[in-house]
C-alpha cells in the first residue's frame, strides 16, 4: 500500500501536462511504458535484495552489505536527499492543484479584490505563487507532524489514502476509454503521433522517473513486515505493475480528453494540454468528465499527500540509518521517548524539505527528485549483481531473479542516459544533485570515515606485519592463503618456484573465519592455528623473497579472500586445496569455487603438490583460451627446477576444431611459455574426460586451466577441468587467468 | 498509418506485455522459493539446475 501510496503521487500529475508538451501524444503514452518497463528491471533488484537482506535502511543498507562503509554512505546520503526532495515535490504539487482548484472556483476573488491585485495577472500569478509556496510548507509540515506521532498513525492513514487516490486516477482513466469509445474521432488525437521527435522520450522519461520510485520506500520498511523475504519482493513487483497499467491508461485519457476545434482548443490538443505545463493533466481531466476539476483535485489530495508521507518516512529512515551507524552526528539517531520515532532524523528531513519547498521551482524540484532517484537505483543495480557475486553462499534469498545479471545491467545503461538527458529539462537538477554527491563525499572522509560503527558483514584486519618495508618497484605481488601449517607445508615447494620464477613481493595471508553465534570481537581465540601456518611458510620463504603477512576475520573465507586481493592488488593468488569433493551445492568446494569464480587475478590451486615433490613430466589438457596459456607457463614454472618436461595435450572429439600449434605460437610469448622443454600430443576421442585420465597416468603432475563460465552459467553443473580435478589422484594444479574485461570488471565490483 | 504511431504501438504494447510477464515470472519464483524453503543463492541455482 505504501509504495503504491508513493507511485501514484505528484510525479504522475506533474509529469502528464509537462510531458505531453516535451514529446507530443505518443511520447506521453510510450514515456510511462518505457519508465514501467525500466522501473521493473530496478524493482527487481530492490526485490532480490529486499528478500535477502530484509532490514530497515533500504539502498543504504544493501551497500552497507555488498561495498562497505565509503559507497554506503554515499547511498544513505543520497536516498536522504531524494526522498526529501521528493516530499517537497509532492507538497507542491498538493498546493499547485489545490490553489488551482480555489481559483477555478472563485473562492480567492474576495481575497485578490482585498489586495487590490484583481484584473491584474501578473501580480495574481506572483501572489498564487506566494499561496502555493506556504500552503506546500505547511502541508508538508503536517505529514511531518504525523510521522513523529509513530508509524501506527501513519501505516492507518497512509492505507486509506491511498484507496482513495487509486480509485480517483482509475476512474479518469476509464473515464479516458470512454470517451474514445463513444467519440473515436479523439484518436486523432495522436495524430502527429510524435511531433518533436524521438529523442524527447528520453527527457520525458528521466522527468517522469520519480513517478515509479515507491518501491525504494517498500525497502525501508524492511524489519517491519510480516515474511519479508515473500512479502517485500510481491509487493515491489506488484506495486510496479499495478501503476504502469494505471500510468498509460491515464496517460490515454490525457491524450483524447480534449478534442481540436472545441472551445478554447484551436490547435492540436497534445499543445493545448501541454501549453499548461505543469497543470496541464488537471486541464484535461476537467475537460473530460463531468466534476472533472473536483475529482482531479480530489486526486491530486489523496495522491500527493500519500506519497508526501512515504517520502518523509523513506528520507527520515535514510537519515536515521547514518545516524545509527554513527556515519552523521548522534542527533541524527535520537528517539523519541514517547513516539519512538527518530525525531532527530525528522527534523533534519524538513529542514530539507524547507528549504527546497520554498527556494526552488517546481520543474527543478521534480528534476533533481527524478536525478537523485535515478543515481541511487544505478547503486542498487551495481549493489544487486555485486552481492549476488560475492554472498551468493551466505545470504538467505526469497527471491532470485531471472537471467542475472541482464537486468541490472540494462537498468544501469538506461538510468546513466536518462541522467544525461535530464540536462535539457533542468540546469539546475544538475547542479544541485552533483554538489549534494560531493558534499557527502566531504562529509564521508573528513568525519564518518573514522566514526563509523563495524557491521557483522565487514571484513577487518587483525594483524598486518610487514617484514620488508615498500613493495620494490617491478616486484610481482603474489598472496599465498594459508590455512593451518599442514596446509603451509604442501603450499612451500610450488609457491617458492613461483615467486622465484616471478621476482615476487610475497603476502601471506590467513583468514580468520567466525562462526555467525560468535561475536567479532572474540575473533582472536580462533587465530593460533594460522599463526603457526604463517610461521611455517615463513622459515622457508622470508629469506629468499620479501614477505608481509595478514591476519583478518571475516564471516566468510573466500570473500575475505576476494576483498584482499582486490585491496592488495594482488597480481597471483595461491591456495591449496584438499581435494575432498563437496558435492552438495559446490563444484570443488565452498572456499574454492567462490574464489575462482570471483578473484579479479591469476588463481593457482595446488593439490598434493608438497613433501618435496619432484615433477619431471606435466600434462597439460589444452582446448584454447587464456586459462590454458596459463596453465603451460604455471607448468614451466613448476618442471623447470627439476629440468622436467611439459606435455601440451589437446583432445580431437570431432566438435570444434582446435590447432595445438598455433595456440602454443600465439601464446608463447605473451604467457612466457617455455617453448624448448614443450612437447604436444593430440588424440581422437569421444570424450576428453576419458582421454585425459588415461593419458595422466603417465604423468607426476597435472595443470589444468580452469572453464570461463558465462555469468548465468556460474552455479551450474560441473565443467571438464573439475570433473577430472575430483576424478584424478596425481598431483594436480587448476589456474585462471585474469586477462580480460571481466577480470577487470570483477575488481571493482 | 504512420509509421510511428506503429513503432510506437508495437513498443507500447511489448513494454507493457513485459512488465505483466515479468511480473507473473517473479511471482512464480518467490512463490517456489517459500514452498521450497529459502536458501542460499547458489543452493536455489543448483537445485533449479538439477531439476533441468
Amino acid at each position: 500500500m505504501m509504495g503504491l501510496g508513493m507511485m501514484i503521487g505528484a510525479g504522475v500529475f506533474l509529469g502528464m501536462g509537462v510531458s505531453i508538451g516535451e514529446a507530443g501524444p505518443g511520447g506521453l503514452i510510450l514515456t510511462f511504458a518505457l519508465n514501467g518497463l525500466l522501473a521493473m528491471f530496478t524493482a527487481m533488484s530492490f526485490a532480490e535484495l529486499s528478500s535477502a537482506i530484509p532490514r530497515a535502511g533500504g539502498a543504504y543498507n544493501f551497500a552497507r552489505v555488498g561495498f562497505g562503509r565509503g559507497t554506503s554512505f554515499l547511498t544513505g546520503w543520497m536516498e536522504w536527499f531524494a526522498s526529501s526532495v521528493a516530499g517537497s515535490m509532492y507538497a507542491l504539487t498538493f498546493a499547485i492543484y489545490t490553489v488551482r482548484f480555489a481559483v477555478q472556483m472563485h473562492w480567492l476573488d474576495g481575497v485578490f479584490r482585498m489586495m487590490d491585485i484583481a484584473g491584474d495577472p501578473a501580480r495574481i500569478e506572483s501572489f498564487e505563487t506566494i499561496v502555493i509556496k506556504i500552503l506546500a510548507v505547511l502541508t508538508a509540515f503536517t505529514f511531518i507532524y504525523i510521522n513523529f506521532k509513530g508509524s501506527s498513525e501513519t501505516g492507518k492513514i497512509g492505507a486509506i489514502i491511498t484507496m482513495g487516490q487509486t480509485i480517483f486516477v482509475v476512474t479518469i482513466g476509464i473515464f479516458g476509454i470512454i470517451t474514445a469509445i463513444k467519440d473515436p474521432s479523439r484518436l486523432e488525437n495522436f495524430t502527429p503521433f510524435m511531433p518533436n521527435g524521438w529523442s524527447k522520450i528520453l527527457i520525458t522519461m528521466g522527468f517522469t522517473y520519480v513517478a515509479f520510485e515507491g518501491y525504494e520506500v517498500i525497502a525501508q520498511a524492511g524489519d517491519e513486515a510480516i515474511d519479508p523475504r515473500r512479502n517485500l519482493p510481491k509487493a515491489m513487483i506488484y506495486s510496479v505493475c499495478i501503476v504502469t497499467c494505471i500510468y498509460i491508461m491515464v496517460a490515454f485519457a490525457t491524450v483524447v480528453s480534449v478534442k481540436t476545434g472545441t472551445q478554447g482548443v484551436e490547435g492540436p490538443a497534445w499543445e493545448f494540454v501541454g501549453s499548461f505545463g505543469k497543470t496541464g493533466f488537471g486541464e484535461a481531466a476537467k475537460r473530460l468528465m463531468p466534476m472533472g476539476n473536483l475529482i482531479l483535485t480530489l486526486a491530486v489530495i489523496f495522491s500527493s499527500t500519500s506519497a508526501l508521507n512515504a517520502t518523509v518516512y523513506s528520507a527520515t529512515r535514510a537519515s536515521y540509518a547514518l545516524g545509527r551507524d554513527s556515519m552523521l552526528p548522534k542527533f541524527f539517531a535520537l528517539i523519541h521517548k514517547k513516539t519512538n520515532t527518530p525525531h532527530g532524523a525528522l527534523i533534519a528531513t524538513s529542514g530539507i524539505i524547507f528549504v527546497v519547498t520554498t527556494m526552488l521551482p517546481t520543474e527543478d524540484v521534480a528534476s533533481s527528485a527524478s536525478i537523485m532517484f535515478l543515481f541511487l537505483f544505478f547503486m542498487v543495480n551495481l549493489c544487486v549483481i555485486k552481492i549476488r557475486r560475492s554472498m551468493a553462499d551466505e545470504l538467505t534469498y526469497g527471491f532470485l531473479m531471472p537471467l542475472f545479471p541482464l537486468f541490472p545491467i540494462l537498468a544501469i545503461i538506461c538510468q546513466v542516459i536518462l541522467a544525461i538527458w535530464l540536462v535539457h529539462m533542468s540546469l539546475i537538477a544538475w547542479i544541485i544533485a552533483p554538489i549534494w554527491i560531493f558534499a557527502g563525499i566531504a562529509i564521508y572522509w573528513f568525519y564518518a570515515r573514522s566514526r563509523a560503527t563495524v557491521t557483522e558483514d565487514e571484513i577487518l584486519v587483525l594483524e598486518e606485519q610487514k617484514h620488508h618495508e615498500e613493495i620494490a618497484p617491478g616486484k610481482y605481488p603474489i598472496m599465498v592463503a594459508v590455512a593451518n601449517p599442514d596446509n603451509a607445508s604442501q603450499l612451500i615447494q610450488s609457491t617458492f618456484r613461483l615467486c622465484g620464477a616471478k621476482d615476487a613481493h610475497l603476502e601471506l595471508i590467513h583468514m580468520v573465519q567466525v562462526p555467525d553465534q560468535v561475536s567479532l570481537h572474540d575473533a582472536e581465540k580462533y587465530t593460533q592455528i594460522g599463526k603457526e601456518g604463517l610461521f611455517e611458510i615463513m622459515l622457508s620463504l622470508a629469506m629468499h623473497f620479501p614477505v608481509s603477512t595478514t591476519i583478518r576475520y571475516c564471516r566468510n573465507i573466500a570473500r575475505g579472500i576476494v576483498s584482499a586481493i582486490r585491496q592488495k592488488k594482488t597480481k597471483m593468488l595461491v591456495l591449496g586445496w584438499h581435494g575432498v569433493v563437496d558435492k552438495s551445492i559446490f563444484n570443488l568446494g565452498s572456499k574454492i569455487d567462490p574464489i575462482i569464480e570471483q578473484s579479479p587475478c591469476n588463481v593457482v590451486v595446488l593439490k598434493d603438490c608438497g613433501g618435496n615433490k619432484t615433477f619431471k613430466n606435466a600434462l597439460v589438457p589444452v582446448a584454447g583460451g587464456p586459462n590454458g596459456a596459463l596453465a603451460l607457463e604455471i607448468a614451466s614454472i613448476l618442471t623447470k627446477y627439476d629440468e622436467g618436461t611439459v606435455t601440451a595435450f589437446s583432445v580431437d572429439t570431432g566438435r570444434r576444431p582446435f590447432n595445438l600449434d598455433k595456440f602454443i605460437a600465439d601464446n608463447s610469448k605473451k604467457f612466457d611459455i617455455d617453448t624448448e622443454n614443450l612437447k604436444t600430443k593430440t588424440v581422437e576421442a569421444k570424450s576428453a574426460v576419458k582421454a585425459i585420465l588415461k593419458e595422466a597416468k603417465d604423468y607426476d603432475l597435472i595443470v589444468l586451466g580452469t572453464t570461463h563460465k558465462p555469468l548465468l552459467a556460474q552455479m551450474g553443473r560441473m565443467s571438464l577441468p573439475e570433473k577430472i580435478a575430483c576424478r584424478t589422484s596425481k598431483p594436480l594444479v587448476m589456474v585462471k587467468s585474469s586477462i580480460g574485461v571481466r577480470s577487470w570488471i570483477r575488481r571493482w565490483i | 498509418m504512420d509509421t510511428n504511431i506503429i513503432i510506437g504501438i508495437i513498443l507500447t504494447a511489448l513494454s507493457l506485455l513485459a512488465v505483466i510477464i515479468l511480473t507473473v515470472l517473479n511471482r512464480a519464483t518467490i512463490e517456489r522459493i517459500a514452498s521450497e524453503g529459502c536458501k542460499t543463492a547458489r543452493e536455489t541455482l543448483k537445485d533449479k539446475n538439477n531439476v533441468k
